[in-house]
């Protein structure tokens, strides 16, 4: 098999906390991210979806090394990244770009348009041209944007078009991994399903990978060829994404999808909510750490960490006892996909 | 229908921060009913005017605001109340909670003092009674030991619990209307599914109506009893939840509804509306949706059309309504 794009391994991070109590020498520390592994090969979208202070906005961060891990491995076409001085950093950066959540905060509201999408490849030593600025306009074209608007500032734009210009300034470097953290959660729903088809568009067209970081299940469905998902810290099943949709092995992730609204009113009805919120990670449970919500949690449950094995091909789950669940749920599950096929149609 | 009189009217409401600017007012000319014990969402992306409307039935908008119209609550017309007279309305007969309950509660007290505050400026009730009656409160929207919890500052509480923290303190009178302005829409999808279990219940118990606004069509799905579809201040239809979602009678419903991502497709394209909202400071001379409709014709870009009776209760602002429903709908 091919080398992946990206290689994560063993990825962890832990956030030390000024303490509150000076009597206690042993600050506190935050487990964000606990031995983390995951690949994505050339053009593939990994979805990775959890809770907010699930970690998975760390992830992405730590990937591009914005912020240092506290120990793992992240290989990126080979190299090791966590290694790389900050010269050779900087020339990676051209090929791994990062979306941020707020196109109001994310995007410097004293530079032009064109300013914007060009700083990345100045900072990568590029002079200013009638070139450079060409390619600025082809950017916004690719985005969907006027190339007339590339002598404004951002406050000018709605949120849909600041996102795209948070993406055209993305793809400005001809990445070949792009982290989108959250990059459709702020937009308005008529605006959200352009901005994630605009996604899938450049994605076909330059084949860029995406680490498509997200709370919707639904949106992270339309995207993402796999999906891991994440709880406080670790990955607790990870799957193709017809396989996780189709047959969730953990209790967490059958969680988070019963708890998506529904799509029709006739669709309503008594469902299990996931009990509680996610804990502390400054004080996470023992054992696995979805236990105190989870309905089928048992002794082993509280003491032993479920590590993630592979129950199916290409499917893994951190799950002691995602077979019986699994055997338990099908009737259930099967019935309730039909219902929802049958409204739909 | 009951034949009694709805418990909030309202009727012809303008909202206007800039008049005489030319700038379109932020909400236009919308009037809709709720009943006793009504969930009616409003439904509509940002600036549509739909929070703007909330906070004129709750008379909380600026005074620079040029606002018309009639708004009615039990038969009473609250645009004609005095300061004071709000005073005993707001909280005891119409309470509100709002997307964020960190900026709703105030951070230097503890909740327990924040919901006898409210209670003991409605009702006359000792500190003891009225602490007992905030645990039970607190029992009541599913905070676990709520005797420990009164204690506790706004910080010390998770956003889901803030937000519970918050449907206590707007209940606390048992008024007959809650309004809830995105009240999930900052929270974890788990944590929305409780909260909007929690007021389907609560609804019951309390026996109060409410005013839901959202911009998620699946919450709508899940709770509306009627739906008001807003599109730049003005309605575009309005019907009771089944109509909305089987026969949507305006195209811009039918491109929320279709844009909506939904969980059991396996499409990897989502269907989108084009462009995006008008600016209010250059409108279309139309219907304000024309520029992005699919069904447009050239009268759309000529009249800004009315809202209309068009089968049963459902009301929609297009001239197309009736062909809608022969479209390709199943």
């Amino acid at each position: 098999m091919r080398e992946p794009l990206l290689r994560v391994d063993g990825l962890v991070k832990h956030f030390k906390l000024a303490s509150s109590n000076n009597l206690i020498r042993q600050k506190p520390v935050v487990r964000a991210v606990n031995g983390i592994a995951f690949d994505i090969a050339v053009g593939e979208t990994l979805g990775l979806v959890g809770e907010s202070g699930c970690g998975k906005s760390t992830v992405g961060r730590l990937i591009l090394r914005l912020i240092e891990p506290t120990a793992g491995s992240v290989r990126f076409a080979g190299e090791d990244v966590l290694a790389m001085k900050p010269a050779p950093l900087r020339h990676m950066r051209k090929d791994m770009q990062i979306i941020f959540q707020d196109p109001h905060a994310s995007l410097n509201p004293r530079l032009t348009v064109e300013e914007i999408i060009l700083e990345p490849l100045l900072s990568q030593g590029a002079r200013p041209s009638p070139e450079l600025s060409r390619h600025a306009a082809d950017t916004l074209d690719k985005v969907g944007l006027p190339a007339r608007y590339r002598h404004r500032h951002p406050h000018q734009f709605s949120g849909g078009q600041r996102q795209r210009i948070g993406i055209a300034r993305a793809i400005a470097s001809n990445p070949r991994f792009v982290v989108c953290d959250e990059a459709v959660s702020a937009l308005d729903v008529s605006v959200q399903a352009q901005v994630v088809n605009l996604l899938q568009d450049i994605k076909d067209e330059m084949g860029i990978s995406y680490l498509f970081i997200g709370h919707d299940l639904a949106v992270v469905r339309h995207i993402a060829d796999r999906i891991a998902v994440m709880y406080l810290g670790r990955i607790v099943e990870m799957a193709g994404t017809e396989s996780l949709f189709g047959a969730p092995l953990h209790p967490y992730t059958q969680a988070l999808m019963a708890a998506v609204p529904v799509h029709h009113p006739r669709l309503r009805r008594e469902r299990s909510r996931v009990r509680g919120e996610l804990p502390s990670p400054l004080r996470p449970p023992p054992g696995c750490h979805f236990h105190p919500r989870c309905p089928f949690a048992q002794d082993k449950c509280r003491s032993e960490s479920p590590l993630l094995r592979t129950l199916a091909a290409g499917h893994e789950v951190a799950c002691h006892f995602a077979e019986e669940i699994a055997a338990a749920g099908r009737n259930t599950e099967a019935s309730a996909s039909r219902e929802a096929t049958d409204a739909h149609h | 229908m009951k034949a009694d009189a709805p418990l909030l009217s309202i009727r012809d409401l303008v909202v206007d921060f800039a008049p005489g600017s030319g700038r379109l007012p932020a909400v236009d000319g919308v009037s809709f009913d709720i009943g006793a014990r009504e969930l009616v969402c409003v439904v509509g992306e940002s600036g549509s005017g739909k929070s703007v409307s909330a906070l004129a039935v709750m008379g909380l908008l600026p005074e620079t605001a040029a606002v018309s119209g009639a708004i009615s609550f039990e038969g009473r017309d609250l645009r004609a109340l005095t300061r004071r007279q709000w005073r005993s309305v707001r909280g005891q007969q119409i309470g509100m909670i709002f997307q964020e309950p960190m900026t709703s509660l105030n951070p230097v007290f503890p909740i327990g003092r924040q919901l006898v505050e409210t209670l003991r400026a409605h009702e006359r009730m000792s500190l003891r009674a009225s602490r007992d009656r905030a645990a039970d409160l607190l029992d009541q929207v599913g905070i676990p030991s709520p005797r420990q919890r009164l204690d506790d500052y706004p910080h010390q509480l998770s956003g889901g619990m803030r937000q519970r923290v918050m449907i206590a303190i707007a209940l606390s009178c048992s008024p007959r209307l809650l309004i809830a302005d995105e009240p999930t829409t900052a929270l974890d999808v788990t944590i929305q599914g409780q909260l909007l279990d929690l007021l389907n219940d609560l609804r019951e118990t309390f026996a109060t109506a409410i005013l839901l606004i959202t911009h998620n069509m699946g919450v709508v799905a899940e709770v509306a009893d009627r739906v008001v579809v807003m599109y730049s201040g003005r309605i575009a239809e309005q019907a009771d939840v089944f109509s909305i979602f089987d026969a949507p009678r305006h195209p811009y419903t039918e491109g929320l509804l279709a844009s909506t991502p939904d969980l059991f497709s396996t499409e990897r394209r989502l269907t989108t509306i084009v462009g995006s909202m008008p600016n209010p400071a250059a409108p279309p001379p139309g219907c304000l949706f024309a520029p992005r409709c699919p069904l447009a014709l050239d009268m759309c870009a000529r009249e800004r059309p009315e809202l209309r009776s068009v089968v049963g209760g459902q009301q929609s602002a297009c001239l197309r309504a009736e062909q809608m429903a022969m479209g390709d709908k199943p």
